[in-house]
């Protein structure tokens, strides 16, 4: 073997290396919120799961071309909701769907709440409300909705995740409240 | 401001869109200050609800450690087989070398400690010096034993 070219063979698999030790420190550190964000859209641990993972895989194949014009986590999303925009596209028992034909009797992740005990009662409505309002949401404006209140980004990181523009972003936002707003409003 | 807040500006200012006269008019309003408490106390439980629901689903699906699966397997394999190649062999050989070397060195060792004991019992084990006899010194060094000893060395050399 030439000298140069083992030299760049050796280069070539530090960098490989480098790179792989990157991504374990970016998979610990954002795996977490992508599976919520994935989770919470769909409501299913096994799909949310496999599509982390796909989505995680994705990422590493393209970290190396990665050059920061976002921030991590904003990337990591817009990969996310490319990822669940193709899984409802190819599945059409989603259990968003599931859920709205099954009305009132779904079941809402309210039990970790930390109320205190004499609002829990209305706080957990409230809360559920939400859910169920959310679960209504057509699915752009819901994954708006989620990147906004679960996941806390910013208009601007929301529109980087989504790829729309910002000021249809706040019209998502908008428009997912008053439905919010209407579903909650009956509690008082 | 004299008006309650409607619903689309409760909306509004919880998304962050607040005029000085809406924040005015809420500072001294109990009712619109209870909508939109109530709003975005409804918000804050459910992501709080959400968070809570990932992190134990989570706990049941940890974050993959190595093997690292996303990892291109094959190239890992044989970088890490050729860099195992390059280092073992020559220093396998280095050190088995080193390694008969010193097992050379301690059967050798042996062999002049076995020779020198056998010296030494034969002097002592003698019952009684003979009258006149001049006192031997128990060792002597230049025995058949030593010059094997040499001569096994030189081979060896
Ligand atoms: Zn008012």
């Amino acid at each position: 073997m030439e000298p140069a070219a083992a030299t760049g063979w050796v280069t070539k698999e530090m960098e490989s290396a480098r790179a792989a030790a990157d991504f374990d420190a970016v998979v610990r550190e954002y795996w977490p919120r992508v599976f919520r964000f994935i989770l919470v859209s769909l409501r299913d641990r096994n799909d949310a799961e496999s599509l982390t993972q796909d989505c995680f895989l994705k990422a590493f194949r393209a970290w190396r071309n990665f050059r920061g014009d976002s921030s991590i986590n904003t990337w990591l999303m817009r990969i996310a909701v490319n990822q669940l925009r193709d899984h409802s596209r190819n599945r059409r028992l989603q259990f968003w769907k599931r859920t709205r034909t099954a009305g009132s009797t779904a079941e809402w992740p309210v039990a970790d709440l930390r109320s205190s005990p004499e609002d829990d009662a209305v706080t957990k409505q409230q809360v559920e409300a939400v859910w169920r309002a959310a679960t209504n949401l057509p699915q752009q404006q819901r994954t708006v909705f989620l990147l906004r209140f679960v996941e806390d980004m910013d208009l601007l990181e929301i529109a980087a995740a989504t790829g729309l523009k910002e000021g249809t972003v706040k019209t998502h936002l908008f428009r997912a409240l008053q439905a919010v707003r209407e579903q909650t409003g009956g509690v008082r | 401001m004299t008006r309650h807040l409607s619903d689309e500006e409760i909306s509004a200012w919880v998304l962050g869109e607040r005029t000085p006269m809406q924040e005015a008019h809420l500072a001294g309003c109990r009712e619109c200050g209870i909508r939109t408490g109530r709003l975005q106390a409804a918000l804050s439980g459910f992501r709080e609800s959400a968070i809570a629901w990932a992190a134990r689903e989570q706990h049941a699906v940890p974050v993959p450690t190595a093997p690292r699966w996303w990892q291109p397997r094959s190239q890992w394999l044989l970088a890490a087989a050729a860099l195992v190649l390059m280092t073992a062999v020559p220093a396998y050989r280095s050190y088995s070398a080193h390694l008969s070397a010193a097992r050379e060195r301690t059967v050798l060792d042996a062999a002049e400690d076995t020779a020198l004991l056998n010296q030494v019992d034969t002097q002592i084990s003698r019952a009684v010096p003979g009258p006149m006899e001049p006192l031997v010194p128990l060792v002597a060094w230049n025995t058949d034993a030593n010059d094997t000893h040499k001569g096994n060395n030189e081979t060896n050399r």
